[in-house]
């Protein structure tokens, strides 16, 4: 009995209630696949900013993080502190080149700690703050 | 095949057990005389880990070791119902079940995970009150090396960098951030029947089973203790009268047995200070997060797999927070354990470690218990299986850190009694708000590793986030430790640096119940290394 208990104690039981979060939270690939398909803000030209999530979920995000973070409601201070240009003023990345930046900003953050909780999710601010772009 | 030597020959009829494990012959206290007197230079009570450990390492000395046990060498109902109690505040199994009272005590079932504490966990920490040790981990480091022979580990080695076919499993962590930390997989040792043998042939050592200790008595002046008295389930008593006792009857009962010897110190043996039972620890084990797998949930499997067999030798790595950043954070000591959803049946478990032993070329041992296992749980194996081959499913973590030493985590005598008529006890297990916040932040940390490594995006469960104190769906890990902790001044202690009570020249105490501050590691190391290192102690002449 008491082996089993120990094997047991191993084992973690099924989070049903995790599973849907888990189907709106579609990360790397959907970076890409949303780069193509989602415009950012009605005001700019048609040039995609990739999302983290799905759109539903990134707008969430945002809301929660703009909710931690209010002197951040501001797109012009976003895309500075994400080190990336204004489009009405300069000329927006290649898609490969914004991916690769963003990804490296990300991976820079994780590596110092610079990390938010958003519903409990592990996120590097950069995300946190794409998502408060496009929410905007 | 069981009979019984001639009683006349060594006048008293030893009690002669086989049932396959090898033949014991030990004294039963139930063959004796009502009344009987024995003596003994040392008496050790409780056959477990520590006091077996001990007893081996006293074998053919200078002195005659009584090592007694309460139960036989197989279990009873009825002498394990002698472990009931209560239990309140955090839920922790009932008392009568992650013990054992026979001859091994716990290591009949233990899961033989081994690692030894860390040098901070030695460490009086600013930020972790009544934290520190009165010895350091190099005081101890010898006998661990003795330890992992005793339990039968590989090499004195926890460093998963050290061993060139682990560089695989190790995940490129930042260090300053995660640290694979490396726990090493005894058979596990059952100490009756490895040692069992040794002792019925060792000249200075005899075992006396069925012998309940009802209380340490102590000289008038409460200086010394003068003798133990003993009792069988029928009614039987006795005394033994011992020139230094050893009392290893593990973190729970030994509180027991100091609270009840209150013939002369009121409060219990070495309790001047109100510190037996008090501090009381376990490794808290709670799911605490889940991973969305960003690469082949599989391909996981090498770098958090358990029971990796590694020249024989059964290892598995966990992810643990640095020592640097626990004194930069302010945070106790700790790992995650890490499992997978199609995990959660005893039969796939079983089978996917029959499958891991055969892959390394190894037999399981105990594979007749695995086997088993699976037979009985065909329904979860099914499942599992199907669930493996899809390559569903995320992955959870669950805290595996130390607990802040905690006064008001205590065990106290209850009012109900035993068939001894012995009271029993009644456990009140207490958290920390360090202990929660440690396990947070720990856990903010290694999401950020992994998605750094793009390995998992790391979801943390509410209830950590919550508030400051409240556990959810916690258990316990049967490990209970701290309730009469080691340390020199007696205002903070119950033994010393060599596990001598305070104030009561020849009554040492072995076992997990000395340890000051848990650690994450799991216990049965250090027990074993501090019970070789008392032993030695003992073995002094001066200690007479």
């Amino acid at each position: 009995m008491s082996i089993v208990k120990i094997h047991r104690r191993m084992c973690f039981a099924t989070r049903p209630s995790a599973l849907p979060r888990r189907r709106k939270f579609i990360l790397g690939a959907a970076m890409a696949a949303l780069a193509a398909a989602w415009p950012w803000g009605p005001a700019s030209a048609a040039r995609p900013l990739p999302l983290p999530l799905d759109p539903a979920s990134a707008h969430a995000v945002g809301r929660r993080y703009l909710d931690l973070a209010p002197e951040e409601a501001d797109r012009s201070h976003l895309l500075k502190l994400l080190r990336l240009p204004d489009p009405r003023l300069q000329a927006w990345p290649e898609r490969d080149d914004l991916l690769r930046h963003l990804g490296a900003l990300r991976d820079r953050e994780f590596f110092s700690g610079d990390s938010v909780l958003i519903d409990g999710w592990v996120l590097s601010r950069g995300e946190a703050r794409i998502c408060a772009l496009y929410c905007l | 095949m069981a009979g019984f030597c001639p009683a006349a020959k060594l006048g008293f009829a030893p009690c002669i057990v086989s049932d396959g494990w090898g033949v014991f012959v030990f004294k039963d206290f139930r063959e004796f005389e009502n009344g009987a007197l024995i003596d003994a230079d040392l008496c050790i009570i409780g056959a477990g880990a520590a006091g077996i450990s001990m007893a081996r390492r006293l074998a053919g000395g200078k002195r005659r070791v009584l090592l007694v046990e309460s139960g036989d060498v197989t279990p009873d109902l009825a002498v394990q119902a002698l472990f009931e109690g209560d239990v309140v505040g955090q839920p922790w199994e009932p008392l009568d079940i992650g013990r054992l009272r026979f001859f091994g005590g716990s290591t009949n079932h233990w899961g033989g995970h081994c690692r030894p504490l860390d040098p901070i966990d030695f460490e009086a920490r600013p930020w972790v009150p009544y934290s520190g040790w009165p010895i350091t981990k190099a005081d101890l480091d010898p006998y661990y090396v003795e330890a992992q022979k005793v339990v039968e580990l590989g090499p004195y080695e926890y460093d998963p960098e050290k061993f060139d076919d682990l560089k695989e499993k190790i995940l490129p962590f930042n260090p300053e951030r995660l640290r694979q930390r490396m726990w090493q997989d005894s058979p596990p040792t059952n100490f009756a029947i490895a040692y069992g043998d040794e002792l019925k042939e060792a000249p200075t050592v005899e075992v006396l089973l069925n012998a309940n200790v009802m209380e340490i008595v102590a000289a008038e002046n409460g200086a010394a203790i003068e003798a133990v008295r003993i009792r069988t389930l029928e009614g039987k008593q006795g005394t033994i009268r011992p020139r230094t006792v050893v009392l290893a009857c593990g973190g729970i009962e030994n509180v027991r047995i100091l609270l009840v010897s209150d013939g002369v110190h009121k409060n219990g043996l070495g309790n001047g200070h109100d510190l037996v039972g008090r501090f009381f620890a376990d490794h808290p084990h709670a799911l605490c997060a889940m991973g969305v797998p960003m690469i082949d949930i599989h391909r996981l499997d090498a770098y958090f797999s358990n029971f990796t067999y590694l020249d024989g030798l059964g290892i598995y790595i966990k992810p643990g927070i640095p020592v640097e950043l626990q004194r930069k954070l302010r945070i106790l000591n700790g790992a995650f354990d890490v499992g997978y959803g199609y995990d959660r049946a005893s039969g796939f478990l079983a089978l996917r470690d029959i499958g891991k032993a055969l892959f390394a070329k190894r037999l399981l041992p105990d594979i007749g218990a695995a086997v088993m296992r699976v037979v009985s749980d065909l329904d979860g194996t099914a499942e599992g299986l199907y669930r493996y081959i899809r390559k569903e499913d995320v992955f959870w973590f669950a805290a595996n850190f130390e607990q802040t030493p905690n006064p008001d985590s205590r065990i106290t005598l209850g009012d109900k009694c035993d068939a001894l008529g012995m009271r029993r006890l009644v456990l009140n297990w207490q958290f920390s708000p360090l202990d929660k916040l440690s396990v947070r932040a720990g856990l903010k940390i290694l999401g950020e590793e992994l998605a750094r490594l793009k390995v998992a995006r790391l979801r943390i469960d509410d209830w950590i986030t919550a508030d400051e104190t409240t556990w959810e769906d916690v258990n316990d890990r049967a490990h209970p430790m701290g309730t009469t902790r080691m340390a020199d001044d007696p205002k903070y202690g119950v033994v010393d640096r060599n596990c001598r009570v305070h104030g009561v020249a020849n009554l040492y105490i072995a076992g997990s119940s000395v340890f000051p501050t848990s650690g994450y590691a799991n216990p049965t190391l250090t027990i074993v290394a501090l019970a070789l290192r008392l032993a030695d102690h003992l073995g002094e002449d001066n200690h007479a």
